[in-house]
């Protein structure tokens, strides 16, 4: 059972780590280069994972299945991330508005024809929409007010891993594999962020932040995820614990690697009480 | 008029093929779908379906009369395992939210033999519709203690779950789902 579920994961992380190579060459790490491959890899990298899971690489489209619009809307909002640079905030958050609609429209086609009111599935969509666009431009902000690029994209990794702890909870393995792939491909952005120093953070956190709210949007409407758990997303913008005056003595790495630390064992403590508040608290693995 | 009506009749009775045979509801407390798949290549796991509906009508002369529908409730999958059980009804396999129902419709029914039926028709699983073709065997029939008609019957089937979208663990679980249908219908 493990080997079957853990084949996606390090095909994925093989495949965007190989998507990497043109770095191999000196005359080739150009900056543009760097800004591409921070976006382009992981999704390489995720498709590949992706294709692992189910047995044809292709998927028909539009998707009987409504839980599986998310692979399509990636390579939007990849595209999205790669303009984030050099167009305006309110044009690239609009257009993110606009596709994140989209994506929970479709996604919730079940309930529009299991008679959801109107203002039921309006409501579903403007706050999933919203969402959507505010999570990743906050998350954008926290890590640059607080001068930590790759330390928030280390905490979106440990969000994205403990969500997939949350959706294999609510039955979802297929959840779970897409987290743990996203999660694990974070390693790429952070690598190259640490690497090349003049690399920005703009648009890293576009496509995860929606891969994320994507997966949440499904599993509260597709597995037995509880209302509340989504809440998690919060722990994202704990870098601001930088700024107390407690770690403000300490050398940077110091406070890093502390507030990294600190957000992990909340995480932990809070999958911990959801696992023990289950009625049968007994994991069940396929 | 009266002309007019009686030959209207005449022919609505002529092209409706269920009207000439009798008509079996399906009795859910004695009616059974039932399923197996390899798991890990290594050993078969069965599992049911709870909500069984339907009716069957059969015209045992003249077996192209005979006409077969069936639907399950997904969300009443039953592994003897709960979490089995939800993981079924999930996103991973039935997406119960979105499908609540599988079923089966006849197009064509012929005779396969002394007390089997070769039955065509669709089947839909996972929002996906395909073609499917089984032989029917009927078991039993004739009168109950409560004074009703009653016909039995049984088929097995294999499908290809890959077919109908139900994708997810490739190398955890077969590509082939065998279903058990066993029935009894009580004449309306």
């Amino acid at each position: 059972m493990i080997i079957p579920f853990i084949t996606p994961l390090i095909l994925a992380l093989g495949a965007g780590l190989l998507a990497l190579l043109p770095l191999t060459q000196p005359r080739a790490r150009q900056l543009w280069l760097f800004k591409l491959l921070a976006v382009i890899s992981p999704l390489i990298g995720f498709y590949v994972g992706y294709s692992r899971m189910l047995p044809q690489w292709w998927q028909p489209f539009p998707p009987p299945d409504s839980s599986r619009w998310l692979a399509f809307f990636l390579p939007v909002f990849a595209l999205l991330a790669l303009s984030r640079p050099k167009c305006p905030i309110w044009l690239i958050s609009s257009l993110q508005a606009l596709f994140g609609a989209g994506f929970a429209w479709l996604t919730l086609t079940p309930m529009r024809e299991q008679n959801w009111s109107q203002t039921a599935l309006l409501l579903s969509v403007f706050s999933f929409a919203l969402t959507q666009t505010l999570y990743p431009v906050l998350l954008e902000q926290t890590s640059e007010k607080t001068d930590s690029p790759s330390l928030g994209l280390s905490l979106l990794a440990l969000v994205l891993g403990s969500s997939g702890v949350l959706y294999l909870q609510a039955s979802s393995a297929v959840f779970t594999l897409q987290a743990w792939m996203q999660a694990m491909l974070l390693i790429i952005p952070i690598g190259l962020l640490i690497w090349q120093k003049d690399l920005k953070l703009q648009g890293l956190f576009t496509l995860p932040a929606f891969l994320l709210s994507g997966l949440w949007l499904n599993a509260l409407l597709f597995s037995s995820a509880a209302k509340w758990w989504p809440l998690i997303l919060l722990f994202g913008f704990t870098p601001w614990l930088l700024k107390t005056k407690l770690l403000s003595q300490q050398s940077k790495t110091r406070r890093q690697s502390l507030v990294f630390l600190l957000t992990g064992t909340l995480l932990g403590i809070v999958l911990a009480v959801i696992w023990l508040s289950q009625p049968d608290p007994s994991m069940y693995w396929g | 008029m009266k002309k007019a009506l009686m030959l209207f009749a005449a022919t609505t009775l002529m092209v409706s093929p269920a009207l000439a045979a009798d008509t079996y509801k399906l009795d859910s407390v004695h009616s059974h779908a039932e399923f197996k798949i390899l798991h890990l290549n290594t050993g078969y796991q069965y599992g049911r379906f709870n909500d069984v509906e339907g009716t069957v009508w059969v015209d045992e002369k003249t077996p192209a009369n005979s006409k077969v529908e069936v639907t399950i409730k997904t969300a009443s999958v039953d592994t003897k395992n709960p979490k089995r059980d939800e993981h079924l009804r999930s996103a991973d396999f039935f997406n119960a939210a979105q499908f609540p129902t599988l079923s089966f419709k006849s197009t064509k029914v012929e005779g396969a033999g002394a007390n089997k039926y070769k039955v065509s028709g669709n089947l839909t699983l996972h929002g996906v519709t395909k073609p499917l073709t089984f032989v029917f065997t009927k078991t039993g029939g004739g009168k109950d203690p409560w004074g009703g008609t009653r016909l039995g019957g049984e088929a097995t089937f294999k499908i290809n779950r890959f077919d109908y979208g139900i994708n997810f663990m490739p190398d955890g679980l077969g590509k082939d789902v065998t279903l058990m249908l066993s029935f009894e219908g009580i004449k309306q």
